[in-house]
């Protein structure tokens, strides 16, 4: 069985005048233990996506108007508020980007760790707080500072606290939503590897959200490639670092500098994420598509399984291994720190 | 906290002080002689000196200045009434509870009704109830205190006769005037709950809350309203002063024997020393409202506390640094 | 150097932008229809003051002694005073003297703790300090009570009312001026116009205080619905216009000793009032959410 299965997930956010199509029928699969990579530009729905694995996506406007998320075997979407809230934080749970705003100002540290262990009434409320003082050693800060305030703790701090939160009660699938954007370069490193080391420790699987590819090289087992609210790429991570289908997924990688290489200059993807109020007809990567052709633009390309677990969404069989960006295991080391 | 209190209460000083010499200005700016109106039409240029030199009028302004501030911080002594001849501070002193009662009412008020209001109008947004407390506090919001008392006595004093009109000597006859005067801020206050309760419902520790598992009553009292309520502490330190201020107002129409009455009173007569003792006592109430206000908003907020307690200040420092420094 | 001054790229960019926002800001508020509805009061009370000798069927002080007390009818629409006096048509004029003198006040507190402010918050230090303590000391006065102070101090008159509630306008708009001024100082246009050799008074002048209109826009009509209220207030006890002229506060006060017998004075000039108030909250509080679209 496996952990976690989307099945075309389908979730718009509609206002008075504009219907904002923000994930449009995403399949995803996840096995115990592994690592999702959920990689794409801003605004291509990645974080509408976890939301909505937890059932948080902010209503109105939004609306999860089809499809099936199976945890663990059952439908996420079928459960009531009741069900739901008890595999928040105990099962799923979810790092948020921004540390800054993601702790209560007027609480302790100590306290809203203590709330969730309490919350799932896994203990007694003096052993709440005292796990919660463990958590914060787990996460390497000094458990007496869990009686002080977030806004006396600095960024990297704070998403510690986070990262403490959301472990706390052992869950079984981490949703990391771009954990390390808001912090320092220097910081982005530590809190990835603490992050990581809990995963393997707990034994968590997780779904690790990013724009940055040699985060993913580094941490994911598998990797799906997100554009405007559709999964165009899927596959293990060596598929999709070494025998890369998608013409988008190949863009991406051409947008990074390459110490090794000895390319003049990058090759950025040309044009803009499409204005989800209004996605192009057919594929919806045709406008910025480098080898789109006359089907492109009318129909939605069919989902190709180019090897075995290995997903493509295009119209075009793209000849396998046409780009060989690096011999696997060097990549990750090439791309660190870069973005 | 207690330094911070301390602190707070040193800061009030300079004000009072302040108030002080605005108020004497003032009054010492006022046209109209009172030794004129003590002597009536006919005095001689003797009786006339001798009159004003008993009142201490004929000294220049910074010597009556310090004159009054010593009286007034030494003795409590706020000068003699032109008028009745008694000293200002007893008939201010035996008022002062009616109008402080009125107002601290009229606040109770206000506070217990706006603040639940507000958080029903909040929590059912763009529901029934949202759509009628919301009408009525912009709508009342709008309503003279004072025009809100007329009508309020013509309908239940004058024509069902349920209430008194006027005087204040049973719980019947607060009603009106506290209703009243606490209107138009119980209207301010729902409606800046309501909008600061929705500011808070959208930030994203509310979502982190969320994603707890948290049931959505408990999001509600336990992270939303402390960070909602914060902003509306402050709006309820300056609903006050209107308050008090109303009443000034509110008391002629139902004829209470308050300060407003007798401030009023005291303008028709240029009566000046009850003006400023009226004054200063009303300011001296509002700074210790003040007080208690900036003393309740920094025990909801944390990061007010830090500033005035040296240690906390000294680790915000720290961690600003390391902030800074990454 | 002047040449450098008036080329720095920053004004020209500075009204485009402008428009682009003013058609945004103008959209907004067309969409929030209470916002709507108290501009279209607004406009109508402007209308109504300014054409008010031809909107009203009597003078403000045609006293007639055979119709005093009179209830409304056809002839005088919402009754007669106790000098009978068209109630209609002291409620026009009221309205005129009313907006006149809110407005005055407006611009005086604005044009005082404005310019208070934008100093304190531009320079800062022991400048800053002083004029905010004295602010501190006229916010710990009630409003109402310093007008009132004001109000008998100065006596009665046009002038002397709007100066009296001015008064108490002056420490919350220099507040909040005070409080733009500081986040704009720090900003690099007004660095760079500094750095060019811009004379202080010339930044406050020029930076500071355009930057703030969007507030004191704000503020300022909230206010002028607030001061409505406070005028009548001071009507009300007897002080502010001097007698004859017609206002509405002190209308009511009239009424008030006919309050058992006759209730159309003592209502319909405080309907005029609650619907200027309303007219001017209502409208202000749009403008605020059309020129902020984050609060809502």
């Amino acid at each position: 069985m496996k952990e976690l299965e989307i099945k075309d997930l389908t979730i718009h956010y509609k206002t008075r005048k504009t219907e904002i199509c923000a994930v449009n029928g995403i399949n995803l699969s996840l096995e115990k233990g592994e690592t999702l990579g959920l990689v794409g530009e801003t605004g291509a729905g990645k974080t509408t996506t976890a939301l909505g694995i937890l059932q948080l996506v902010p209503s109105p406007p939004g609306q999860i108007l089809g499809g099936e998320i199976l945890f663990q075997g059952e439908n996420l979407l079928e459960k009531d508020d009741d069900d739901m809230r008890k595999i928040r934080g105990q099962k799923i749970s979810m790092i948020f980007q921004d540390p800054m705003t993601a702790l209560n100002p007027v609480m302790t540290v100590g306290e809203q760790i203590a709330e969730v262990i309490r919350e799932h009434g896994i203990c007694s409320h003096a052993e709440a707080d005292e796990r919660a003082r463990k958590m914060l050693e787990t996460v390497g800060i000094p458990p007496e500072r869990a009686k002080e305030y977030p806004h006396q703790f600095s960024g990297g701090m704070k998403q510690r606290v986070v990262i403490a939160i959301a472990i706390a009660c052992s869950p079984d699938l981490l949703i990391a939503d771009e954990p390390t954007t808001a912090l320092d370069v220097t910081i982005q490193a530590q809190v990835l590897d603490m992050i990581n080391e809990l995963k393997e420790r707990n034994g968590m699987s997780m779904i690790l959200i990013t724009h940055d590819l040699g985060v993913v090289a580094e941490t994911c087992d598998k990797v799906a490639i997100m554009y405007a609210g559709q999964v165009v790429e899927y596959g293990d991570l060596e598929h999709i670092f070494e025998q890369t289908a998608h013409p988008y997924t190949r863009g991406l990688f051409g947008s990074l500098p390459s110490l090794s290489g000895d390319e003049k200059r990058l090759k950025p993807i040309v044009g803009l994420m499409p204005d989800p109020a209004a996605l192009p007809t057919g594929c919806a990567f045709h406008p910025r598509c480098p080898i789109a052709i006359d089907i492109c633009k009318q129909e939605a390309p069919p989902i190709v399984e180019v090897a075995p677990g290995h997903i493509c969404r295009c119209h075009q069989d793209i000849p396998y291994q046409l780009q060989t960006p690096s011999v696997s295991g060097e990549a990750p080391q090439r791309e660190k720190g870069v973005s | 906290m207690l330094r911070f209190t301390f602190r707070r209460i040193l800061m009030m000083i300079p004000v009072l002080l302040g108030v002080l010499i605005i108020v004497f200005t003032l009054s010492y700016l006022m046209p109209g002689d009172p030794v004129l109106n003590k002597l009536g039409d006919s005095y001689t240029q003797e009786q006339y000196d001798e009159v004003a030199h008993e009142m201490g009028l004929d000294q220049p302004y910074l010597v009556r200045l310090g004159d009054y501030i010593v009286g007034v911080v030494t003795r409590f002594d706020l000068g003699t009434s032109y008028q009745t001849n008694r000293p200002v501070a007893e008939s201010v002193l035996e008022r002062v509870w009616t109008t402080v009662s009125l107002g601290l009412l009229s606040t109770c008020v206000t506070v217990l009704l706006g603040i639940p209001f507000g958080i029903i109008s909040a929590i059912n947004q763009k529901k029934a109830p949202d759509y009628v407390i919301t009408v009525f506090s912009i709508f009342l919001a709008s309503v003279p205190g004072f025009w809100l008392a007329m009508m309020g006595m013509l309908l239940f004093s004058l024509r069902l006769g349920w209430l008194p009109a006027s005087g204040l000597s049973t719980w019947k006859h607060y009603i009106l005037p506290v209703f009243c005067n606490a209107m138009m801020s119980l209207a301010n206050v729902t409606r800046i709950t309501r909008s600061s309760m929705l500011g808070v419902i959208r930030q994203d520790y509310i979502r982190t809350a969320r994603s707890k598992g948290i049931a959505e009553q408990v999001i509600i009292v336990r992270h939303v309203l402390k960070n909602a309520l914060i902003p509306v502490i402050t709006v309820v330190g300056g609903q006050m002063s209107m308050i008090i201020g109303g009443s000034v107002i509110i008391e002629q129409i139902f004829n209470i024997n308050g300060l407003g009455t007798l401030m009023v009173n005291a303008i028709n007569n240029r009566d000046y020393p009850v003006i400023m003792g009226i004054t200063l006592i009303i300011a001296i109430f509002v700074s210790a409202m003040n007080l208690i206000v900036d003393l309740a908003y920094a025990f909801f907020d944390p990061r007010i506390k830090a500033q005035f307690s040296h240690s906390a200040a000294r680790k915000t420092q720290r961690s600003r640094r390391k902030e800074a420094t990454g | 150097m002047s040449v450098f001054r008036k080329d720095n790229g920053i004004r020209p960019d500075m009204t485009l932008r402008t428009q682009g926002r003013m058609a945004d800001i103008w959209h907004r508020l067309c969409e929030n229809r209470l916002a709507v509805i108290g501009m279209f009061i607004v406009i109508i009370l402007v209308l109504v003051a300014i054409f008010a000798d031809v909107l009203a069927p009597y003078g403000y002080n045609e006293q007639n002694p055979l119709e005093e007390l009179q209830f409304p009818s056809a002839k005088h629409w919402l009754g007669t005073d106790g000098y009978g006096r068209d109630i209609l048509s002291r409620i026009i004029y009221g309205g005129r003297i009313s907006l006149l003198v809110s407005l005055m006040a407006v611009a005086i507190s604005f044009v005082v703790g404005g310019l208070l402010g934008a100093t304190a918050g531009y320079f800062g230090g022991a400048v800053d300090t002083i004029i905010m303590r004295v602010m501190d000391m006229l916010m710990a006065i009630p409003s109402t009570l310093l007008a009132i102070c004001m109000a008998a101090m100065l006596g009665r008159g046009t002038w002397q009312t709007a100066i009296a509630v001015a008064i108490g306008g002056i420490a919350p708009s220099c507040r909040m001026i005070r409080a733009t001024a500081l986040t704009i100082r720090e900003q690099e246009y007004v660095e760079a116009a500094r750095a060019c050799g811009s004379k202080n008074f010339r930044v406050i002048l020029e930076h500071i205080i355009p930057n703030c209109l969007a507030p004191i826009i704000v503020d300022a009509t909230l206010r002028l619905g607030g001061n409505i209220m406070m005028i009548s207030s001071l009507s009300f006890i007897g002080l502010g216009v001097l007698p004859p002229t017609a206002e509405w506060g002190s209308m009511l006060n009239e009424g008030r000793q006919y309050i058992r017998s006759f209730w159309p004075l003592v209502t319909f000039p405080g309907i005029a009032i609650m619907l200027t108030m309303f007219g001017f909250n209502v409208f202000g509080d749009g403008l605020r959410d059309a020129l902020d679209p984050k609060m809502k």
